[in-house]
Order: structure tokens, then sequence, then C-alpha cells
């Protein structure tokens, strides 16, 4: 079975965005701020988009 | 002139209006009583402003006095404050406003999300110059424009695309609604809690008409219950005091009362009550004389 592509978005946005890309596995930041690196650097690690 | 920035009460206004032959009224209530007083040697009172409701003009015509209004100048100011208040609205300006001047930091995509105006529906409320104003601005933003009034109006259509829609349609349908009636026994209340029923929860109201037309009670209550989305209002039912609870609300833009505020049109108003001043104290019906029977009044004792 093929996993799904997987993406990451890094400011909330509206939440849309989840059925705009309903194929894909996509997380979120939820928190109202900008990641720090190494945070941004972990949670895309691994990812085909953000 | 009154130098002072205050309403004269009646026995200062009946002091000060004795002996003159014209009388220039700002937001000054002139009844039966100053008609009478005054009606020996006073031709005409020059309303400065479209809004005539503190005159009684029956009066004033029965002592043989003109009352005069400013109505075609204050046309594009009046329109103009409509879209600033329906731009302001919907894109929560003063809130965007308050947030920069706090410093705050949070600059993200969701913050201070407003609504888009752009190819939306604009609901009119009494065809009139200053609406048909209003509407004429909407195409700039590609707007489907709706009207509503007592009756369909060839010239709001001819000048604006609009069309003609009864109220309950207009409620129901409009993105925006902006309201341009004048304020008569008839559209006294003419929206309230039936009409906030009828509209869209992301709908945004406008009033820079007159206040006592919007039910204010009613209008505090719908926005609390999140029965539509704001208000941009430049005036009250009990101006310049306001509902209880309508300045917490933080979707509504309030102004004092200023659709006219603009230096050019406040210096043309003074040169149409001048005009008609002078066409008054010259034997000439005044050319915006709202009572021109009241000539046949004049010279009786």
């Amino acid at each position: 079975m093929m996993t799904k592509a997987s993406a990451y978005v890094t400011r909330p946005i509206p939440v849309q965005i989840f059925d705009f890309l309903e194929d894909y596995d996509v997380e979120m930041n939820s928190e109202d701020r900008v990641l720090t690196k190494d945070e941004l650097l972990a949670k895309i690690k691994d990812r085909d988009a953000t | 002139m009154n130098s002072e920035d205050r309403v004269l009460t009646k026995d200062e206004l009946l002091d000060k209006m004795k002996g003159r032959d014209a009388v220039l009224v700002i937001s000054t209530i002139i009844d039966e009583e100053i008609c009478r007083s005054v009606k020996a040697k006073c031709k005409i009172f020059a309303c400065y402003g479209v809004g005539y409701n503190n005159i009684d003009v029956e009066s004033a015509t029965k002592q043989g006095i003109y009352v005069t209004n400013t109505p075609d100048v204050v046309t594009d100011a009046t329109a103009d404050l409509a879209w600033t208040l329906l731009l302001a609205t919907a894109r929560r300006i003063v809130e965007c406003d308050q947030f920069v001047r706090a410093g705050k930091k949070g600059w993200n995509p969701m913050n201070l999300v407003g609504t888009q105006v752009t190819g939306k529906t604009l609901g009119i409320v009494g065809g009139g110059r200053i609406g048909q104003a209003v509407a004429r601005r909407a195409q700039g933003f590609r707007m489907k424009v709706i009207y509503t009034d007592v009756q369909k109006m060839p010239a709001f259509e001819a000048a604006t695309g609009g069309q003609f829609v009864d109220k309950e349609t207009l409620f129901k349908s409009a993105d925006f609604i902006s309201v341009h009636a004048p304020l008569l026994p008839s559209t006294r209340h003419l929206i309230g809690a039936d009409e906030f029923k009828l509209m869209k929860k992301t709908a945004i109201l406008i009033n820079d008409a007159r206040g006592p037309i919007v039910d204010e009670k009613a209008l505090v209550e719908a926005l609390r219950k999140g029965q539509f989305a704001g208000a941009g209002l430049d005036v009250f039912e009990k101006e310049p005091d306001l509902m209880d609870g309508l300045s917490e609300l933080p979707n509504v833009v309030l102004s004092p009362h200023v659709g006219t505020s603009t230096t050019e049109t406040r210096i043309e108003m003074a040169a149409v009550c001048a005009r008609d001043i002078i066409a008054a104290l010259s034997n000439q019906i005044p050319p915006n004389c709202l009572n021109p029977q009241a000539k046949s009044n004049q010279g009786i004792p």
C-alpha cells in the first residue's frame, strides 16, 4: 500500500487547506508564532512539501 | 453666529432669534412656539444639512416662514462616508489600527481576517440621490447592486444598473446593506429584529442616513447573537447617546454623524444656505425651498 505524500504548513491558514490537499497527509502548525529554525527542521524533515 | 459649541436652550434661542430676518439652523429644534415667536420678521429657516426633521415645517409654513435644506451638495460626501464605513467594517480597520498602535506582534495570516468586498452584492435601502451615489461607487468593486424603496425607480436603475427588489429579498440576499432613506413616520424602525433575522450571518449593515430608521436596541441584540457580521454607523437613534452595549461590540465601526464633514462640502453647504437666505430676503422663493406655500401666509398677522 502506498503511503500518502506528506506536507507541512508552517503557520495557521484557513482550514480549507486540508480539503484542498485531501489526498495528502497534511500537518499544520497551530501555534500563532514563527517556529525556531530547529523546530522547523524537525517538522519538515522527510516531508514532500512545505 | 453662536460661537459656543453647543445647542442653545430654548430660551436662549428665542432671545437670539428675536428680530432676525433669517436663521441658519444647525441641529437645533425649531418647534411651533419658536415659529410663532419669530413670525413678525423672520422669513427663512435655512437648514444646514439635508435632514430637516428638527424643524416643524408645518408650523413654519403657517407662519409664512420658508424652510430650506442643502440636498445636492451633501450627496458625494455622504456616499463617500458610507463606503468608508463599509470598507472599514469589512476589513476591521479600527481593530487593525488598535492592534498596530498597541505594538502587537502576531502578524500571522489569520490575524484580523475580514470580509471581501469585491464581487459581492450591495443592497441599498432608499434609492434617492445618496443611495444612487453609493450604488454608482459599487461598480468599481464589480458588485451586484439591488435596491428597495416604496416603488421602482427608473432613474436609480439607469444610473447604477441596480435591480429593484422587495425589502425581504434585499435583506436575505445582500452581503452589504446600506441605508439611505429619509426619516419619516413610515421609516422609523424600518429596520429591526425582523430584518436582522433575514440577514446572512456574514452580512454587514451600514447607516449614515438617520439613526431612528434602525431599531438600535434590536441591532445590539442581533449583533450580540451573531445574527449578522457587523455594522458601520454614523447616526444613532438618540444621538449623541448610544444604546447600551453598542460601543462594547468589536464588530461595529462608529463615527459621530460626520457624513457631510469634508471641508469642501461644509463650505458649499454654507454657500447654499447663504443663497437661500439672500433669495428669501429679496422676496423670492429660495431655490431649495421645502414649503413654497409659505409665501401665501406671509404678511398675515
